[in-house]
């Protein structure tokens, strides 16, 4: 699988928004958001879910960069994997990625990039 | 993955088979070894807990297992053992076991670290889960059969105890791990926002597909105001630009993809220092779980008579609870055991017993066991097991261990117990079991 993913996300004119990140295989993650300019999530460490601010006319245009750091801690596996879920547009989006790390202890870094989009 | 391969120790029939063999099994300890990135200290760090791997429960119904009381701890996603039944080392393995976690491979996704961490019996269960195939040849039913054996096993834990923060300073090296990769994700993100913002094929294209969404709303105003014939025409205009938003927008993706894949490269080749440091403090870091175990662990046993796959049929099963507490450097468990024999109901036997384990965390683990089997159907003696079991890290994930002591009755070469087992991991400090 991969570590990247770009989706363009159809928002509604009052979607409310909600970003979920899942750190899978039992690793330790943590995610930075960027929404447009402004760095809405900052070094949030494992999985957690978060309204965005605005409703989809706020976020319409807007670009959304999740960066996702995953680190290698459990001796019993090498995969590391990070979830990304949308939820409150027009439909939901999940989209999981996997990567197994080169060496043990080592880290992966995940993106993903959405574009709210109304029309 | 983690191969085992154990040597009966015995006198020397062959010595080029023999030395033969150790020719092999020194070349597979020393591949991995070699096979190791830069920077990686192998022998600076040796998490123990991964290398007291207990025996496939298929294993442990087949018989000759390094220990009958088996250490709870949890699987890996997959392993295989193999096993070398075979006096003096004259021949080449012929006993293999195939053990995977269902749970990690198929639901690993969703387990966060705060399930992984957790100690309850629902969640423990399914992260424990795992089932083995192992089958074994004529070793095991003496020397003037050629029968093969196939048992299929299952275990996991209900009890798995807490993971030992204090341990070896593991909350310390737990935050100083946090502040490290919330240091490097910083500069990641920001230099790839920077660049995202900042790439001019990106920009183009969120343009292009702004005037076809600007494009639909003015096609929507018309709507509202056309005649039936303009309606159509304006569907399907609407329709086209949707397509065309759609094929931007996997443009954009593509572009998106190529960005973040050659940032993600040359940023880790500018932070190469920084993920060794990373490297290095994971690979010192021991998640030990100290607390009350229960295992859980059962299999059955077919038999295939001169190796003809239409005589199989089930021999032997059984069912069997392992308990006790773990702290830090002590370990005791008990095991009670019932072992069915659906050939001759007189083979049916109780086991109960015990093992006490001494763990020097870096290095090395030093164990007693003490099993006694009782045969209910019968008038038959009670027979008995006992063994000491040394398991010694010569490398990250590659253990040596040597059994010595008294094994059960029945066994074509005695009862005189010696075992050497080597435990080898490959790609990964996985645990056997």
């Amino acid at each position: 699988m991969s570590t990247k993913v770009y989706k363009s996300y159809r928002l509604e004119d009052n979607s409310q928004v909600t970003l979920k990140v899942t750190i899978g295989h039992g690793q330790k993650g943590i995610t930075d958001v960027f929404l447009g300019d402004r760095k809405i999530i900052d070094g949030k460490l494992g999985s957690f879910e978060e309204k965005l601010p605005g409703t989809g006319r706020d976020l319409n245009g807007q670009s959304m960069l999740c960066t996702t750091i995953v680190a290698d801690i459990r001796t019993e596996t090498d995969e590391t994997s990070v979830r990304y879920a949308l939820a409150g547009g027009v439909k939901p989006y999940v989209q999981p990625l996997q990567e197994s790390v080169d060496s043990p202890g080592d880290v992966k870094y995940y993106t993903a990039t959405f574009d709210f989009l109304v029309y | 993955m983690i191969t085992g391969l154990k040597q009966y120790c015995g006198a020397g029939k062959s010595l080029i088979l023999r030395l033969f063999v150790m020719i092999l099994t020194l070349a597979a300890i020393m591949a991995p070894i070699r096979a190791e990135p830069p920077g990686t200290n192998a022998d600076s760090i040796l998490p123990f807990d991964m290398l007291l791997a207990p025996p496939s429960p298929g294993f442990v119904l087949l018989g000759g297992e390094p220990s009958s009381v088996e250490r709870p701890g949890t699987p890996t996603d997959l392993a295989l053992s193999i096993l070398n039944r075979t006096e003096d080392l004259n021949v080449f393995p012929e006993d293999f076991a195939l053990e995977f976690a269902p749970y990690w491979l198929f639901f690993g996704r969703q387990i966060d670290y705060r399930e992984y961490e957790a100690d309850k019996p629902g969640t423990n269960l399914l992260q424990t889960l795992s089932l083995s195939f192992a089958t074994t040849s004529e070793a095991a039913f003496g020397p003037d059969t050629t029968s093969s054996s196939v048992a299929l096993g299952i275990r996991f834990s209900l009890l798995r105890g807490d993971i030992d923060y204090e341990f070896d300073s593991l909350r310390q090296k737990d935050e100083l791990l946090s502040e490290m990769l919330r240091k490097n994700l910083n500069e990641f993100s920001a230099e790839l926002h920077q660049i995202h913002e900042q790439d001019e094929i990106v920009r183009l294209l969120r343009e292009q597909r702004e005037s076809y969404i600007e494009a639909i709303g003015e096609f929507r105003e018309q709507l509202e105001v056309a005649d039936e014939s303009t309606r159509a025409l304006l569907d399907i205009k609407i329709k086209m630009h949707e397509d065309n938003i759609e094929r931007v927008s996997k443009q954009i993706g593509e572009r998106m993809e190529q960005i973040d894949g050659t940032f993600i490269s040359d940023f880790r080749a500018r932070n190469k220092e920084d993920l060794k440091s990373i490297r290095t403090l994971i690979s010192s870091m021991q998640f030990r779980r100290i607390g009350w175990k229960l295992d859980v662990a059962g299999g059955i046993v077919f038999d295939f008579p001169d190796d003809h796959f239409d005589e199989g049929s089930l021999s032997r099963w059984g069912v069997w609870l392992t308990t006790g507490p773990e702290w830090r450097h002590w370990s005791a468990l008990g095991v009670f055991r019932y072992l069915g024999n659906d050939d001759d109901s007189d083979e049916a036997g109780i086991d109960a017993g015990a093992r006490l384990i001494y763990d020097n965390i870096k290095r090395f683990a030093i164990s007693a066991e003490g099993v006694v089997r009782n045969f209910p159907n019968t008038d038959r003696s009670d027979e008995w097991r006992a063994a000491l079991q040394v398991d010694y890290a010569i490398a990250k994930n590659k253990t040596v261990s040597f059994t010595f002591g008294r094994d059960f009755e029945g066994n074509k070469s005695g009862n005189l117990l010696t075992l050497l087992n080597l435990v080898m991991g490959f790609g990964s400090s996985r645990p056997l079991h």
